[in-house]
């Protein structure tokens, strides 16, 4: 049976800007299953962040919702007072941020910020939140967390801030982790370090993880289900095997394609054309049909969600013909292998 | 001295870089000795990590930074020894595209302006004759007429990347360093720049040096490829054959790590 921690209902809302009001969330559903790793990808300006930064209620000021519900354990936390959010946040809910060199603090050690979080959710004592922190960062394959500890933000690099910030996101465990862009502006050999880490800190801690990434190979290598977003929709979501094998939506299909053209660096390349949407002036009807190569006339109509199978969704019109074709990621595996199930 | 017709030759380069005040300097050894050549309308791949010494190689060969030692030699003149108020005039033949757009683009100047200023700095066009030559250069990057009056902030990542690369051949260079062109790109843009980037070499034939750390860009664009790791060149040779068959423990790592679609297919057949 599977239990949706946190779910998404028709959430919408928009930026405040001179420019204009950028509409950022369009209406997003989407189901974050207990226990399990879901991925959020998309291209720059897809809503993800944003998407996620309502779980935490952590929006910049000039966000304002348009309507839809955010519910945690089925109850809407946009109704929630402050002081209600002040306990749920960092308890219940963390958020590793991207970027990790702006988003730690620079004039505290390591430590303190560690120590800190720590102290807030437990009540301990200095002396054991010191201990804790050497222990997560140990965990978090520090080589010297002794020395690590005592050092600040600049002193680190970008793949040991990742850590850090890693760290301090699981010191107190929470129900949820959101791990925002966790290997972005890393070495690739860091990042393979990174992803391999995450995945036994995952296994090992049993909890519920949102991971925004606009890399689909991370996906793959991380995520049990994973949800497509473009100009703040979601375009498919559900397990990884069915959105990359059983693809039911052009935007996901276009875009494992373009992935595996650009990054496997054989073959013709592959890209889709055109540039996503202005969020100040969104097409009418799906907002894909300007770039998608399978657009008819029904696509002036904003498409519905249709299921597939019990949790594969995709908000296409066409998604139950899309889905008798084989995936891009079907194509390419060898017969031997392609028929294990996950 | 003439290289056997390359059009660039890099012999002995050494870049050193020192931190702190005397007497305790600390110097690091950014590029360590590197040789190599770049021959006409060839494209060459510099690959490494963070801190390799990739970037500052291009930068010490643009007299960008001063090389420490070495010599370069572009196109029959030797760079390294050309006086400093001279290596201006070397930009005409030998260009740059920047990592980022977003942030090596003046946001104050149009598209018109950003490039056109390289053909009025070089070759002295008239008005009539810059204006129909940044006509050309929109069309050849794949841009409009119109985005000649845009600002960079009016257009999309892609875009702006499009418009660096036109700044870039507008006074047709014979080399043009690429430093990562399209890491800061979404991936279903990626495709259209990188092809850009190819179908211009063919038509106009120019040699490219190409800095990444993303393996399959490179193997996209470069026939040969140079490996590098703390600022020498550990492996050099024929794309495919580096990428099928690599020697270096280090090439072998970094290929091996290159997040793709593999991941996925390993751990759902594993």
């Amino acid at each position: 049976m599977t239990v949706n921690l946190v779910e998404f209902e028709a959430l919408g809302g928009y930026f405040e800007t001179i420019g204009g009001d950028v509409f950022a969330l369009n209406g997003v559903d989407l189901g974050i299953e207990e226990g399990k790793v879901t991925g959020l990808v998309g291209e720059t300006g897809s809503g993800k962040t944003v998407a996620s930064l309502t779980i935490s209620r952590l929006m910049p000021e000039n966000f304002r919702f348009t309507g839809g519900e955010v519910r945690f354990r089925g109850d809407n936390l946009l109704t929630w007072g402050e002081e209600k959010m002040g306990s749920f946040r960092g308890k219940k809910v963390s958020v590793s941020f991207q970027d990790p060199k702006a988003a730690l603090n620079p004039v505290f050690t390591v430590g303190e910020q560690l120590g800190r979080v720590y102290r807030t959710h437990t009540g301990a004592t200095k002396k054991e939140a010191r201990a804790k922190a050497l222990q997560v960062l140990d965990r978090v394959q520090i080589s010297d967390p002794e020395h690590t500890i005592g050092q600040y933000a600049h002193e680190l690099s970008g793949g040991m801030a990742q850590r850090v910030m890693i760290a301090m996101s699981v010191i107190y465990p929470p129900e949820l982790l959101i791990l925002d862009e966790p290997t972005t502006g890393l070495d690739v050999t860091v990042q393979e370090e990174i992803i391999i880490m995450l995945r036994d800190l995952v296994t090992e801690l049993g909890i519920t993880v949102l991971l925004i990434t606009h890399d689909l190979g991370v996906v793959g290598e991380l995520c049990d289900n994973v949800a497509v977003m473009y100009a703040g929709r979601v375009m498919e979501f559900g397990p990884i095997e069915d959105v990359f094998e059983r693809t039911a939506n052009p935007y996901t299909r276009e875009l494992l394609r373009s992935t595996e053209s650009v990054e496997g660096g054989v073959g013709d390349l592959y890209s889709i054309t055109g540039a996503p949407p202005d969020l100040r002036a969104l097409p009418d009807g799906c907002y894909f049909k300007p770039r998608c190569p399978d657009k008819e006339v029904a696509c002036d109509e904003t498409p519905g969600l249709v299921q597939i199978v019990e949790r594969h969704i995709s908000m296409c019109h066409f998604a139950q013909r899309l889905v008798t074709t084989p995936g891009p990621l079907n194509i390419q595996l060898s017969p031997d292998d392609g028929g294990s199930s996950g | 001295m003439n290289n056997n017709g390359a059009l660039l030759s890099v012999r002995g380069l050494v870049k050193h870089f020192e931190a702190g005040f005397w007497p305790k300097t600390v110097t690091t050894v950014a590029v360590d000795s590197i040789d190599f050549e770049v021959g006409p309308g060839e494209s060459v791949g510099l690959v490494g990590e963070s801190g390799s010494g990739k970037t500052t190689t291009a930068r010490c060969i643009l007299r960008l930074v001063e090389p420490t030692s070495g010599e370069v030699t572009f196109d029959g003149e030797r760079v390294d020894q050309c006086p400093s108020g001279e290596v201006r005039r070397l930009y005409r033949k030998m260009q740059m595209v920047f990592q980022d757009p977003n942030s090596s683009l003046n946001p104050r100047m149009s598209v018109m302006q950003i490039v056109t200023e390289p053909m009025k700095l070089h070759l002295g066009m008239t008005e009539l004759e810059w204006r129909t030559r940044a006509e050309e250069i929109m069309t050849m990057v794949g841009l409009g007429r119109h985005h000649l009056d845009r600002y960079s902030g009016q257009l999309s990542g892609g875009q702006r990347q499009r418009v660096g690369v036109g700044r870039a051949i507008a006074t047709h260079p014979k080399l043009v360093f690429l430093d990562e062109p399209t890491s800061s790109l979404d991936v279903s843009v990626r495709g259209q720049v990188m092809q850009l980037l190819i179908d211009l070499q063919r038509e106009l034939g120019m040699s490219y040096v190409l800095i990444s750390h993303d393996l399959g860009v490179v193997r996209q664009l470069s026939q040969r490829v140079l490996v590098m790791f703390n600022g020498k060149i550990v492996e050099r040779g024929p794309t495919e054959q580096v990428f099928e068959d690599p020697e270096h423990d280090y090439t072998k790592r970094l290929l091996a790590a290159v997040p793709s679609m593999d991941g996925y297919r390993r751990r759902r057949s594993g």
